[in-house]
């Protein structure tokens, strides 16, 4: 009798043995997926469709368009020199910072990932009041010193456009091959010398070799990001006549009459061209991926480059200054004057251009509260999203999520903005802010997940089974154990998404209406009126972007200082 | 015979403090040195220094004939020009390529034609028992068999000198034990001039022809497998290399016997009095010395013996037995000793013994 009621007693709730963890799993998934598809699909409908009928149309009207061939071979010429360009910048940075031992490693290493921070828009426009004809800042430099002006850099130039666009890419790239770098086992080049293997020849067969996985993820990345990129091409292609893809998709979209069934089949063609990038990338790695193997034991010796570590230094340190620091100086410069007379002069100071950006333009306070509510909804999304997908450790869930993760990075952003747009024109959030923070949380979800699974997979196993073993339950295990250890992680991953989610553009432009405008809009909508209060704009966004890191990194603190370990 | 590698005078500096300080050593053609010693004792720069993965501050390496590095005329070889194979500890096989590949790899550095890089490979894979796994993807490999692609790897250019680094720490103690014995085949087999380093004291005495045991950057000792544990010099070297009681005394006479004995007394901090008789081995006997008795190095009596010549009383304080002999932790007047017994009797806590030291082999050391 007593065995029976102590039997009643230890039997659990049927509830129990259903596995949240897998319930939240599945059910994230199903959510992402339909996030992803169904807006794809409707584009792919779009296309094909005229009318309500189907038909081949907007493909018709591609192939009789005068100039979308040319279109097609810039937005290639455009995409693969931007990603050579991020990778000859970005990996010889990342492999000074990783592998040397360069001095200020901890300065190089912030200033390397600086134009992550920065919308390539404000990149363009610095670049522009520097090379711009006559009244630029070098080219007046240069006409002064009796350099003919025919031979001046045209900051309209597809070259311009590539250089420009590689600067401002080149930190995806430096990311990717410093944590494939730093991975890599040393002893791994040493056998290779000692082997017979001159400096050279183990750099080309033993450290690219052995990094081609993580510097060519890095690369199409780049690329796919470039054939959907907006900023660069408004900023400079449509002044110089080099229209690409995005840029057709955007004028067949805004222009009037609009060609809604020719854009989405332009989106094809450019996801097309991105495909083609993803698939070159597949064939040249398969699935091959070498960080898994790393020796135990060794040392991470840094290279000894003797009194080349300050010439590396100096190189690192003018690169940065003269690419990123000056051209934005230049721009700060400009907002501080009543007009700009080709340089600073201090009888022009004021700060006219502050306060009617502020206060006189209503779109811009607007901009600003619609970008930190939005953003920050998104990034939470997106990392609480991320914090129940990755909790699967099983295989199947994980190559799920692999796919799921890789769709959206596959379409480029402009396309990717057209296609929620189509999913959501006859919809009541269509003209609001949620199908902005929409295309937000699925655009860069990749970002936040892949932050949060490294973090994720930091933490072993066993010390949630061992809470278990010791008589927590899954939510207490979760809440007590798994949580605090996330914390950090989790704080830093949201931040990440947040300022690139500030940065992005591309696809914002087409969601955003009448009272829906985000900071990135801004620069957009003073780059050809008043390029003075763009860049008083640019100083307000980054002390706001200051603001928001040093609040959620007290926070942070806050939260994580009891299991400083 | 003239020494194939001569290192003379090697000094090399990391961060204000000198990893290796003025080594000294020669290694004859076709021998295994066992370079010995703790971590951080600068083993492993010296491999290094050789290698010309380190560049050293002052000191001289010649291969061969050939000055490789000399710190005082500015001569270093580049690593790939100095004609070397190396195994490293994490075994270093590239990710990248198939074992086929890696083992190809010094070739195809020596421009080898491709049919002679074939049948090389080939052989080499054979030696190291992997004749079949050329196809086969480098990561696929257990951690032995990488350790065998690396071997293979290392082997396959036939190299003037094979450089070791560590490289059966990372495998399990069964495995080791086997990659042991055909490292040591291998070498044997193919004559090569090797240098290994390690921290493991078994696998140093058991392949090495000759032993140099480090301790801060210099050499304590040079020698034998056996001249190392019978005769060390210093107590780094008999503490390194098996197990060690140390008793202080002080030695009847200044100078040792005409058969190499001296007679040393032993005070215990009680006051009570022993004379023992060991070997005098090294140690300067104007002052105190340190006297060096193995576990093995006793005989134990459970009653007392006939004779009280070099015998020392003691209760046992703690015995294990092993199966093959019986670990005892004996404490004397003069120091806490661990012993073997390999007789019948069960000795449990607090029985008192007579250890009987071995005057043949007990040895006197410096003090400390």
């Amino acid at each position: 009798m007593a065995n029976k009621a102590a039997n009643r007693a230890a039997a659990p709730h049927f509830l129990a043995n259903v596995r949240i963890d897998k319930v939240a799993f599945w059910l994230a998934a199903a959510v992402i997926s339909a996030a992803i598809l169904y807006p794809a699909s409707m584009s792919v409908f779009a296309a094909f469709t005229e009318a309500g009928k189907f038909s081949l149309g907007g493909f018709k009207r591609i192939f009789e368009h005068p100039s979308i061939g040319k279109e097609i071979i810039t937005t290639i010429i455009f995409a693969s020199g931007s990603t050579i360009g991020a990778t000859l910048i970005g990996v010889p940075l990342a492999w000074v910072n990783a592998r040397t031992d360069v001095p200020g490693r901890r300065l190089l290493e912030v200033l390397c990932v600086i134009p992550l921070f920065i919308s390539a828009f404000v990149g363009a426009m610095a670049w522009r009041l520097l090379l711009v004809p006559r009244a630029g800042m070098i080219s007046r430099l240069l006409t002064d010193w009796g350099w003919p002006p025919e031979m001046l850099p045209d900051v309209y130039s597809i070259t311009s456009m590539i250089l420009i666009q590689s600067i401002f890419y080149s930190p995806f790239m430096y990311l990717y091959a410093v944590a494939s770098l730093r991975q890599m086992d040393p002893s791994l080049e040493e056998v290779g010398r000692i082997h017979g293997a001159s400096h050279w020849q183990t750099l080309r067969r033993v450290t690219i070799a052995v990094n081609a996985p993580a510097l060519l993820s890095g690369m199409v990345l780049v690329f796919v990001f470039t054939v959907g990129t907006l900023e660069i091409p408004m900023a400079l292609g449509v002044a110089g006549g080099n229209y690409v893809l995005a840029t057709r998709i955007w004028t067949l979209m805004s222009d009037y009459p609009q060609d809604l069934t020719m854009a989405a089949s332009v989106g094809m063609l450019a996801i097309l061209i991105a495909g083609t990038g993803i698939w070159i990338q597949r064939r040249i790695i398969g699935d091959r991926s070498f960080t898994t193997v790393t020796g135990k034991g060794y040392k991470a010796k840094r290279i000894n480059l003797g009194k080349g570590r300050w010439v590396a230094f100096g190189l690192v340190l003018g690169y940065v200054t003269i690419a990123v620091i000056a051209p934005l100086i230049v721009l700060v410069l400009v907002g501080l004057q009543k007009y700009w007379a080709g340089f600073f002069r201090i009888d022009l100071f004021t700060l006219d251009n502050f306060r009617s950006v502020m206060f006189e333009y209503d779109v811009t306070r607007r901009a600003i509260v619609n970008s930190l509510i939005g953003c920050s909804a998104a990034a939470t999304i997106a990392v609480f999203l991320s914090a129940i997908l990755s909790q699967t450790r099983s295989r199947r869930g994980e190559s799920l999520m692999g796919l799921l993760v890789l769709l959206p990075i596959a379409i480029p952003g402009a396309v990717f903005g057209m296609m929620v747009l189509f999913a959501f024109v006859r919809t009541p959030i269509y003209n609001t802010l949620y199908i902005i923070i929409f295309a937000y949380v699925i655009g860069y979800f990749y970002l936040a997940y892949r932050a949060i699974y490294s973090v994720r997979m930091s933490v072993h196993e066993e010390l949630e089974q061992s809470a278990r073993i010791h008589g927590a339950s899954w939510w207490q295990s979760t809440y007590k154990i798994l949580l605090p250890l996330l914390k950090p992680g989790i704080f830093s991953a949201w931040l990440m998404t947040f300022v690139v989610l500030v940065r992005e553009f591309s696809s914002v432009m087409f969601l955003y209406r009448n009272g829906t405008e985000v900071m990135s809009v801004v620069f957009f909508l003073l780059m050809e009126r008043h390029s003075a209060r763009l860049a008083a704009f640019m100083a307000i966004q980054t002390i706001i972007l200051l603001i928001v890191m040093v609040v959620v990194q007290r926070i942070s603190y806050k939260n994580s200082e009891t299991i400083a370990v | 015979m003239a020494a194939f590698v001569a290192v003379s005078g090697l000094c090399k500096q990391f961060d204000d403090a000198w990893a290796v300080d003025d080594v000294n050593f020669e290694v004859e053609e076709g021998k295994l040195l066992v370079l010995l010693g703790p971590s951080g004792c600068g083993k492993t720069t010296t491999l290094r220094c050789i290698g010309g993965l380190e560049r050293p501050e002052r000191g001289e390496i010649v291969i061969d004939g050939e000055r490789v590095t000399d710190a005082a005329n500015g001569i270093f070889l580049q690593p790939e020009a100095r004609g070397m194979g190396m195994v490293a500890q994490s075994y270093a096989i590239w990710p990248h390529m198939n074992v086929f590949e890696n083992v190809a790899f010094p070739l195809r550095m020596r421009k080898k034609g491709s049919r002679e890089i074939k049948e090389r490979v080939q052989d080499s894979l054979n030696v190291v028992q992997l004749g079949e796994l050329g196809t086969r993807n480098a990561t696929d490999l257990s951690g032995g068999q990488q350790q065998r692609v690396a071997l293979a790897r290392a082997i396959v250019a036939r190299p003037k000198v094979l450089l070791f680094d560590e490289p059966l720490s990372n495998l399990d103690a069964k495995l080791r034990e086997d990659m042991r014995y055909l490292l040591k085949d291998i070498q044997r087999e193919i004559n090569i001039t090797a240098i290994y380093v390690t921290h493991d004291q078994a696998e140093a005495m058991a392949l090495g022809d000759e032993l140099l045991v480090m301790n801060k950057g210099k050499i304590e000792q040079r020698g034998s497998a056996q001249s190392l544990y019978s005769k060390p010099r210093t107590h780094f070297v008999a503490n390194f290399i098996g197990i060690a009681n140390i008793v202080e005394g002080t030695p009847h006479d200044r100078s040792k016997s005409k058969d190499g004995f001296v007679s040393i007394r032993l005070k215990s901090d009680a006051g009570e009095i022993r004379n023992i008789r060991v070997l005098a081995g090294s140690a300067d006997l104007r002052g105190q010395v340190s006297v060096l008795v193995r576990p093995e190095w006793v005989k134990i009596h459970t009653e007392s013996p006939y004779t009280d010549e070099n015998v020392i009383e003691g209760r046992v304080f703690k015995s294990q037995y092993l199966g093959d002999r019986t670990e005892l932790l004996v404490d004397t007047s003069f120091c806490r000793m661990r012993v073997w017994y390999d007789g019948p009797d069960e000795l449990e806590f607090g029985r008192t013994i007579h250890i009987e030291l071995n005057e043949k082999k007990c040895i006197a050391l410096p003090s400390r």
